[in-house]
Protein backbone atom coordinates (compact mmCIF):
# COMPACT_ATOMS: atom_id res chain seq x y z
CA UNK A 1 0.00 0.00 0.00
CA UNK A 2 2.75 2.50 1.45
CA UNK A 3 5.35 1.40 -1.51
CA UNK A 4 2.66 1.99 -4.29
CA UNK A 5 1.90 5.59 -2.82
CA UNK A 6 5.38 6.66 -2.59
CA UNK A 7 5.51 5.17 -6.40
CA UNK A 8 2.56 7.61 -7.04
CA UNK A 9 3.66 10.38 -5.68
CA UNK A 10 7.12 10.16 -7.59
CA UNK A 11 5.08 9.32 -11.36
CA UNK A 12 3.09 12.02 -10.40
CA UNK A 13 6.27 14.04 -10.05
CA UNK A 14 7.40 12.33 -13.41
CA UNK A 15 4.50 13.06 -15.59
CA UNK A 16 4.29 16.65 -14.41
CA UNK A 17 7.22 17.48 -16.07
CA UNK A 18 6.77 15.56 -18.99
CA UNK A 19 2.90 16.26 -19.69
CA UNK A 20 2.90 18.96 -22.13
CA UNK A 21 1.37 22.51 -20.46
CA UNK A 22 -2.55 22.92 -20.78
CA UNK A 23 -3.65 19.93 -20.88
CA UNK A 24 -5.18 17.84 -18.43
CA UNK A 25 -3.23 14.98 -16.98
CA UNK A 26 -4.57 11.87 -15.72
CA UNK A 27 -4.96 11.65 -12.23
CA UNK A 28 -2.86 9.09 -10.99
CA UNK A 29 -4.49 9.39 -7.02
CA UNK A 30 -7.76 8.44 -8.35
CA UNK A 31 -6.62 5.27 -9.48
CA UNK A 32 -4.19 4.81 -6.23
CA UNK A 33 -7.80 5.09 -4.80
CA UNK A 34 -9.51 3.39 -6.72
CA UNK A 35 -7.10 0.56 -6.46
CA UNK A 36 -7.40 0.43 -2.87
CA UNK A 37 -10.95 0.59 -3.21
CA UNK A 38 -10.74 -2.72 -5.20
CA UNK A 39 -8.28 -4.38 -2.62
CA UNK A 40 -9.62 -2.80 1.00
CA UNK A 41 -13.24 -3.08 2.57
CA UNK A 42 -15.20 0.34 2.30
CA UNK A 43 -14.16 1.00 6.57
CA UNK A 44 -10.47 1.26 5.02
CA UNK A 45 -10.49 2.38 1.40
CA UNK A 46 -13.05 5.19 2.30
CA UNK A 47 -10.23 6.67 4.75
CA UNK A 48 -7.43 6.18 2.49
CA UNK A 49 -9.02 8.03 -0.45
CA UNK A 50 -9.82 11.10 1.79
CA UNK A 51 -5.84 10.83 2.98
CA UNK A 52 -4.82 10.60 -0.98
CA UNK A 53 -6.71 13.85 -1.71
CA UNK A 54 -5.49 15.42 1.74
CA UNK A 55 -2.26 14.66 0.38
CA UNK A 56 -3.14 15.51 -3.28
CA UNK A 57 -4.18 19.01 -1.47
CA UNK A 58 -1.22 19.34 0.01
CA UNK A 59 0.94 18.60 -2.95
CA UNK A 60 -0.92 21.00 -4.90
CA UNK A 61 -0.47 23.75 -2.38
CA UNK A 62 -4.41 24.33 -2.48
CA UNK A 63 -7.43 23.79 -0.01
CA UNK A 64 -7.24 21.39 2.19
CA UNK A 65 -9.77 19.01 1.85
CA UNK A 66 -10.92 19.91 -2.26
CA UNK A 67 -9.52 16.33 -3.50
CA UNK A 68 -9.89 14.94 -0.38
CA UNK A 69 -13.32 15.27 -0.79
CA UNK A 70 -13.29 14.48 -4.58
CA UNK A 71 -11.42 11.04 -3.94
CA UNK A 72 -13.79 10.30 -1.21
CA UNK A 73 -16.76 10.55 -3.33
CA UNK A 74 -14.93 8.83 -6.19
CA UNK A 75 -14.03 5.98 -3.82
CA UNK A 76 -17.73 5.59 -2.16
CA UNK A 77 -19.48 5.69 -5.69
CA UNK A 78 -17.18 2.62 -6.81
CA UNK A 79 -17.82 0.90 -3.64
CA UNK A 80 -21.70 1.92 -4.55
CA UNK A 81 -21.19 0.58 -8.40
CA UNK A 82 -19.01 -2.55 -7.67
CA UNK A 83 -21.24 -4.31 -5.17
CA UNK A 84 -24.01 -4.39 -8.62
CA UNK A 85 -21.27 -5.40 -11.47
CA UNK A 86 -19.50 -8.08 -11.66
CA UNK A 87 -16.27 -7.97 -10.55
CA UNK A 88 -13.03 -7.97 -12.67
CA UNK A 89 -14.93 -7.71 -15.81
CA UNK A 90 -14.15 -4.91 -18.02
CA UNK A 91 -17.53 -2.98 -18.53
CA UNK A 92 -17.99 -3.33 -15.07
CA UNK A 93 -14.77 -1.84 -14.64
CA UNK A 94 -15.27 0.86 -17.37
CA UNK A 95 -18.82 1.66 -15.96
CA UNK A 96 -17.19 1.80 -12.24
CA UNK A 97 -14.49 3.89 -13.32
CA UNK A 98 -17.35 6.15 -15.21
CA UNK A 99 -19.02 6.62 -12.52
CA UNK A 100 -16.24 7.11 -9.39
CA UNK A 101 -14.70 9.86 -12.12
CA UNK A 102 -17.88 11.59 -12.20
CA UNK A 103 -18.43 11.71 -8.55
CA UNK A 104 -14.72 13.08 -7.87
CA UNK A 105 -15.76 16.10 -9.64
CA UNK A 106 -19.44 16.18 -8.22
CA UNK A 107 -17.19 16.09 -5.04
CA UNK A 108 -15.25 19.17 -6.12
CA UNK A 109 -17.77 21.18 -7.26
CA UNK A 110 -19.91 20.49 -4.20
CA UNK A 111 -16.69 21.69 -2.42
CA UNK A 112 -16.77 24.97 -4.71
CA UNK A 113 -20.12 25.32 -3.97
CA UNK A 114 -19.76 25.07 -0.19
CA UNK A 115 -16.69 27.99 -0.19
CA UNK A 116 -18.77 29.67 -2.67
CA UNK A 117 -15.36 29.11 -4.72
CA UNK A 118 -15.30 30.91 -8.07
CA UNK A 119 -14.83 28.08 -10.43
CA UNK A 120 -12.00 27.57 -13.12
CA UNK A 121 -13.23 27.56 -16.46
CA UNK A 122 -12.96 24.34 -17.52
CA UNK A 123 -14.26 22.58 -20.77
CA UNK A 124 -15.98 19.47 -21.23
CA UNK A 125 -13.17 18.58 -23.44
CA UNK A 126 -10.99 19.08 -20.51
CA UNK A 127 -12.95 16.99 -18.42
CA UNK A 128 -13.33 14.19 -20.90
CA UNK A 129 -9.48 14.11 -21.56
CA UNK A 130 -8.69 14.11 -18.36
CA UNK A 131 -10.87 10.80 -18.43
CA UNK A 132 -9.47 9.33 -20.95
CA UNK A 133 -5.78 9.73 -19.98
CA UNK A 134 -6.53 8.13 -16.41
CA UNK A 135 -8.34 5.00 -17.20
CA UNK A 136 -5.75 4.04 -19.38
CA UNK A 137 -3.61 4.14 -16.43
CA UNK A 138 -6.44 1.86 -14.19
CA UNK A 139 -6.60 -0.69 -16.70
CA UNK A 140 -2.58 -1.16 -16.73
CA UNK A 141 -2.55 -0.92 -13.13
CA UNK A 142 -5.82 -3.58 -13.06
CA UNK A 143 -3.77 -5.69 -14.59
CA UNK A 144 -0.48 -5.42 -13.41
CA UNK A 145 -0.96 -5.34 -9.83
CA UNK A 146 -2.73 -8.23 -7.68
CA UNK A 147 -6.25 -8.54 -7.34
CA UNK A 148 -6.62 -9.61 -3.54
CA UNK A 149 -10.15 -10.72 -2.41
CA UNK A 150 -11.67 -8.10 -0.45
CA UNK A 151 -12.44 -9.13 2.85
CA UNK B 1 -28.72 -3.36 4.67
CA UNK B 2 -26.35 -2.34 7.61
CA UNK B 3 -23.27 -2.31 5.56
CA UNK B 4 -25.12 0.17 3.36
CA UNK B 5 -25.48 2.27 6.15
CA UNK B 6 -22.36 2.14 7.65
CA UNK B 7 -20.24 2.65 4.49
CA UNK B 8 -22.92 5.67 3.86
CA UNK B 9 -22.11 7.04 7.64
CA UNK B 10 -18.52 6.53 6.95
CA UNK B 11 -18.64 8.58 3.84
CA UNK B 12 -21.12 11.50 5.15
CA UNK B 13 -18.65 11.68 8.29
CA UNK B 14 -15.53 12.58 5.79
CA UNK B 15 -17.08 14.09 4.07
CA UNK B 16 -17.92 16.90 6.28
CA UNK B 17 -14.66 16.29 7.90
CA UNK B 18 -13.23 17.42 4.78
CA UNK B 19 -15.88 20.33 4.05
CA UNK B 20 -14.96 21.25 7.80
CA UNK B 21 -11.44 21.06 6.99
CA UNK B 22 -11.63 23.18 3.94
CA UNK B 23 -13.75 25.77 5.61
CA UNK B 24 -11.37 26.32 8.35
CA UNK B 25 -8.19 26.07 6.70
CA UNK B 26 -9.53 28.24 3.89
CA UNK B 27 -7.74 31.30 5.49
CA UNK B 28 -4.25 29.19 6.02
CA UNK B 29 -4.37 27.25 2.99
CA UNK B 30 -1.12 27.96 0.46
CA UNK B 31 0.63 28.63 3.75
CA UNK B 32 -0.30 25.22 6.16
CA UNK B 33 0.87 23.48 2.53
CA UNK B 34 4.47 25.29 2.59
CA UNK B 35 4.48 24.69 5.79
CA UNK B 36 3.70 20.46 5.44
CA UNK B 37 5.21 20.03 2.33
CA UNK B 38 8.68 18.87 3.68
CA UNK B 39 6.87 15.94 4.01
CA UNK B 40 5.43 15.30 0.71
CA UNK B 41 7.31 17.07 -1.72
CA UNK B 42 10.60 15.56 -1.81
CA UNK B 43 9.31 12.31 -3.74
CA UNK B 44 7.04 14.50 -6.54
CA UNK B 45 10.42 16.73 -6.66
CA UNK B 46 12.15 13.39 -7.69
CA UNK B 47 10.26 12.48 -10.27
CA UNK B 48 9.96 16.02 -11.53
CA UNK B 49 13.37 16.23 -11.47
CA UNK B 50 14.06 12.45 -12.99
CA UNK B 51 11.39 13.83 -15.96
CA UNK B 52 12.95 16.99 -16.56
CA UNK B 53 16.01 14.96 -17.58
CA UNK B 54 14.24 13.02 -19.61
CA UNK B 55 13.08 16.22 -21.16
CA UNK B 56 16.23 17.31 -21.74
CA UNK B 57 17.99 13.96 -22.58
CA UNK B 58 15.18 13.55 -25.46
CA UNK B 59 15.35 18.02 -26.79
CA UNK B 60 19.40 16.78 -27.41
CA UNK B 61 18.94 13.60 -29.06
CA UNK B 62 16.68 15.56 -31.12
CA UNK B 63 19.28 18.65 -31.80
CA UNK B 64 21.60 15.75 -32.53
CA UNK B 65 19.33 14.38 -34.74
CA UNK B 66 19.04 17.83 -36.40
CA UNK B 67 22.82 17.79 -36.59
CA UNK B 68 23.21 14.88 -38.33
CA UNK B 69 20.32 15.86 -40.98
CA UNK B 70 22.23 18.91 -41.67
CA UNK B 71 25.57 17.22 -41.53
CA UNK B 72 24.22 14.75 -44.26
CA UNK B 73 22.92 17.50 -46.29
CA UNK B 74 26.32 19.70 -46.17
CA UNK B 75 27.86 16.56 -46.86
CA UNK B 76 25.92 16.00 -50.16
CA UNK B 77 26.29 19.32 -50.94
CA UNK B 78 29.99 19.05 -50.61
CA UNK B 79 29.70 16.01 -52.88
CA UNK B 80 28.00 18.00 -55.66
CA UNK B 81 30.24 21.41 -55.34
CA UNK B 82 33.11 18.73 -55.70
CA UNK B 83 31.90 16.95 -58.20
CA UNK B 84 30.72 20.42 -60.48
CA UNK B 85 34.17 21.50 -59.57
CA UNK B 86 35.92 18.35 -61.47
CA UNK B 87 33.53 18.97 -64.49
CA UNK B 88 34.73 22.83 -64.36
CA UNK B 89 38.40 21.89 -64.05
CA UNK B 90 38.47 19.32 -67.03
CA UNK B 91 36.50 21.87 -69.05
CA UNK B 92 39.36 24.76 -68.15
CA UNK B 93 41.92 21.92 -69.09
CA UNK B 94 40.17 21.21 -72.44
CA UNK B 95 39.91 24.76 -72.84
CA UNK B 96 43.33 25.59 -72.24
CA UNK B 97 44.57 23.08 -74.56
CA UNK B 98 42.09 24.14 -77.07
CA UNK B 99 43.76 28.29 -76.81
CA UNK B 100 47.42 26.25 -76.82
CA UNK B 101 46.50 24.40 -80.02
CA UNK B 102 44.84 27.69 -81.63
CA UNK B 103 48.08 29.80 -80.37
CA UNK B 104 50.09 27.51 -81.91
CA UNK B 105 48.53 25.24 -84.60
CA UNK B 106 46.44 28.36 -86.76
CA UNK B 107 44.56 27.99 -88.94
CA UNK B 108 41.77 27.80 -86.19
CA UNK B 109 39.78 25.03 -84.21
CA UNK B 110 36.63 23.71 -85.26
CA UNK B 111 36.01 21.82 -82.63
CA UNK B 112 37.45 19.96 -79.20
CA UNK B 113 35.87 16.42 -79.82
CA UNK B 114 36.09 13.57 -77.73
CA UNK B 115 37.77 10.38 -78.84
CA UNK B 116 34.85 7.54 -78.01
CA UNK B 117 36.54 4.72 -80.04
CA UNK B 118 39.41 3.41 -81.63
CA UNK B 119 40.66 0.67 -84.36
CA UNK B 120 42.54 -1.91 -82.82
CA UNK B 121 42.71 -4.12 -85.02
CA UNK B 122 46.73 -3.42 -85.78
CA UNK B 123 46.20 -3.85 -89.30
CA UNK B 124 44.72 0.23 -89.16
CA UNK B 125 45.06 3.24 -86.56
CA UNK B 126 41.96 4.93 -86.41
CA UNK B 127 40.20 6.93 -84.24
CA UNK B 128 36.54 7.71 -83.31
CA UNK B 129 35.10 10.95 -82.47
CA UNK B 130 32.17 11.94 -80.96
CA UNK B 131 31.04 14.62 -83.17
CA UNK B 132 29.89 14.65 -86.53
CA UNK B 133 28.77 16.53 -89.45
CA UNK B 134 26.01 18.14 -87.46
CA UNK B 135 29.04 19.82 -85.49
CA UNK B 136 30.57 21.38 -88.26
CA UNK B 137 33.18 18.67 -88.71
CA UNK B 138 34.42 17.69 -92.56
CA UNK B 139 36.05 15.32 -94.43
CA UNK B 140 39.95 16.39 -94.63
CA UNK B 141 39.93 18.48 -91.65
CA UNK B 142 43.39 17.87 -89.81
CA UNK B 143 42.60 16.42 -86.42
CA UNK B 144 45.74 17.45 -83.89
CA UNK B 145 46.20 17.44 -79.95
CA UNK B 146 48.82 19.82 -77.93
CA UNK B 147 51.69 16.95 -78.06
CA UNK B 148 51.60 17.21 -81.84
CA UNK B 149 49.51 16.14 -85.16
CA UNK B 150 47.00 12.93 -84.63
CA UNK B 151 45.64 12.57 -88.25
CA UNK B 152 42.54 13.45 -90.95
CA UNK B 153 38.90 12.91 -90.41
CA UNK B 154 38.35 10.35 -93.72
CA UNK B 155 34.79 9.80 -92.73
CA UNK B 156 31.87 12.01 -91.16
CA UNK B 157 28.23 10.85 -90.18
CA UNK B 158 26.47 12.81 -88.48
CA UNK B 159 27.11 12.33 -85.17
CA UNK B 160 30.43 10.55 -85.67
CA UNK B 161 33.83 10.82 -87.44
CA UNK B 162 36.56 8.80 -88.05
CA UNK B 163 40.06 9.70 -88.14
CA UNK B 164 43.03 8.59 -90.04
CA UNK B 165 45.84 8.86 -87.67
CA UNK B 166 49.22 9.23 -88.83
CA UNK B 167 50.10 5.52 -87.59
CA UNK B 168 47.86 4.34 -90.40
CA UNK B 169 49.14 2.50 -93.08
CA UNK B 170 47.24 4.89 -95.99
CA UNK B 171 48.16 8.05 -94.23
CA UNK B 172 50.45 10.06 -96.12
CA UNK B 173 52.14 13.21 -94.06
CA UNK B 174 54.07 15.89 -95.43
CA UNK B 175 56.65 16.11 -93.06
CA UNK B 176 60.19 18.65 -92.99
CA UNK B 177 62.90 19.29 -90.43
CA UNK B 178 62.55 21.31 -87.58
CA UNK B 179 66.03 23.06 -87.90
CA UNK B 180 67.33 21.74 -91.23
CA UNK B 181 65.41 22.80 -94.81
CA UNK B 182 64.07 19.55 -97.03
CA UNK B 183 61.05 17.60 -97.36
CA UNK B 184 60.02 14.42 -97.01
CA UNK B 185 56.57 11.95 -96.73
CA UNK B 186 56.01 9.86 -93.38
CA UNK B 187 53.40 6.73 -93.86
CA UNK B 188 52.03 5.07 -90.71
CA UNK B 189 53.75 1.46 -89.89
CA UNK B 190 51.58 0.05 -87.29
CA UNK B 191 51.94 -0.02 -84.55
CA UNK B 192 53.77 2.13 -83.18
CA UNK B 193 56.26 3.94 -85.98
CA UNK B 194 56.20 6.53 -88.70
CA UNK B 195 58.53 5.93 -91.65
CA UNK B 196 59.61 9.39 -93.80
CA UNK B 197 61.63 9.36 -96.67
CA UNK B 198 63.56 12.52 -97.71
CA UNK B 199 65.84 12.37 -100.53
CA UNK B 200 69.44 11.53 -99.55
CA UNK B 201 70.90 15.74 -99.15
CA UNK B 202 68.52 16.43 -96.49
CA UNK B 203 70.19 16.89 -93.06
CA UNK B 204 68.11 14.66 -90.72
CA UNK B 205 69.41 13.03 -87.30
CA UNK B 206 68.10 10.84 -85.08
CA UNK B 207 66.41 12.94 -81.75
CA UNK B 208 65.49 15.70 -84.93
CA UNK B 209 61.67 16.91 -84.76
CA UNK B 210 59.94 16.36 -87.63
CA UNK B 211 56.85 18.98 -88.11
CA UNK B 212 54.35 18.83 -91.04
CA UNK B 213 54.99 20.29 -93.99
CA UNK B 214 52.51 22.31 -96.45
CA UNK B 215 53.79 20.54 -99.92
CA UNK B 216 50.64 18.14 -99.62
CA UNK B 217 48.66 20.35 -98.69
CA UNK B 218 46.64 18.76 -95.69
CA UNK B 219 47.67 19.86 -93.10
CA UNK B 220 48.93 23.08 -91.46
CA UNK B 221 52.61 23.69 -91.58
CA UNK B 222 54.71 23.42 -88.35
CA UNK B 223 52.68 20.97 -86.27
CA UNK B 224 55.06 19.04 -84.63
CA UNK B 225 54.61 14.90 -85.91
CA UNK B 226 57.62 12.51 -84.32
CA UNK B 227 61.00 12.44 -83.21
CA UNK B 228 63.45 10.46 -85.64
CA UNK B 229 64.80 7.47 -83.97
CA UNK B 230 67.00 5.95 -86.63
CA UNK B 231 67.92 6.38 -90.33
CA UNK B 232 68.79 4.23 -92.96
CA UNK B 233 69.99 4.62 -96.92
CA UNK B 234 67.75 2.86 -99.02
CA UNK B 235 67.50 2.27 -102.89
CA UNK B 236 71.04 1.95 -102.86
CA UNK B 237 71.48 5.21 -101.59
CA UNK B 238 68.86 7.35 -103.11
CA UNK B 239 66.81 7.84 -100.44
CA UNK B 240 67.18 8.80 -96.50
CA UNK B 241 64.38 6.01 -94.89
CA UNK B 242 64.00 7.35 -91.24
CA UNK B 243 61.73 5.75 -88.23
CA UNK B 244 59.80 8.42 -86.58
CA UNK B 245 57.89 7.39 -82.59
CA UNK B 246 54.93 10.03 -83.08
CA UNK B 247 54.54 12.64 -80.25
CA UNK B 248 51.12 11.54 -79.54
CA UNK B 249 50.39 8.96 -77.68
CA UNK B 250 46.87 7.65 -79.56
CA UNK B 251 45.90 5.15 -76.97
CA UNK B 252 46.19 7.89 -74.57
CA UNK B 253 44.13 10.46 -75.92
CA UNK B 254 40.74 11.36 -74.87
CA UNK B 255 40.17 14.29 -76.88
CA UNK B 256 41.47 15.78 -79.72
CA UNK B 257 41.45 19.33 -81.71
CA UNK B 258 40.06 19.14 -85.14
CA UNK B 259 41.18 21.78 -87.48
CA UNK B 260 39.73 24.16 -90.12
CA UNK B 261 40.91 22.57 -93.20
CA UNK B 262 43.59 24.34 -95.63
Amino acid sequence: MGILLLFTLVLSGFLGALWPQGLMAPDLFLVLALLYARSLPYYLGLPWAFFLGLVQDLLGYGLLGLHAVGLLSASYAFYAASRRLAPGETPGILFSFLWAFLAKWAGYFLVAYWLRLVLPSLLPLDLLLEGLFTLPLLLLAWRLLPSPRRP
Amino acid sequence: MREVALRRGIFLLLLALGLAMAALTRPLAPRLALTLSPLTAPLPALGHRLGQNLRAASAILLNRQDLYGENRSLKARIAQLESENRRLRLEVERLSRALKVRASQAPGVVAVAPVVGEDLSGLYRRLILGLGERDGLRVGMPVTAPEGLVGLIVEVEERRALVRTLLDPESQVGVRPEKAPGRGVARGVPPDHLVAEFPPTVQVAPGDLLLTGAPLGLFPDGIPVGRVERLERVQGGLKLRAWVKPLVELSLLEEVIVLRPL
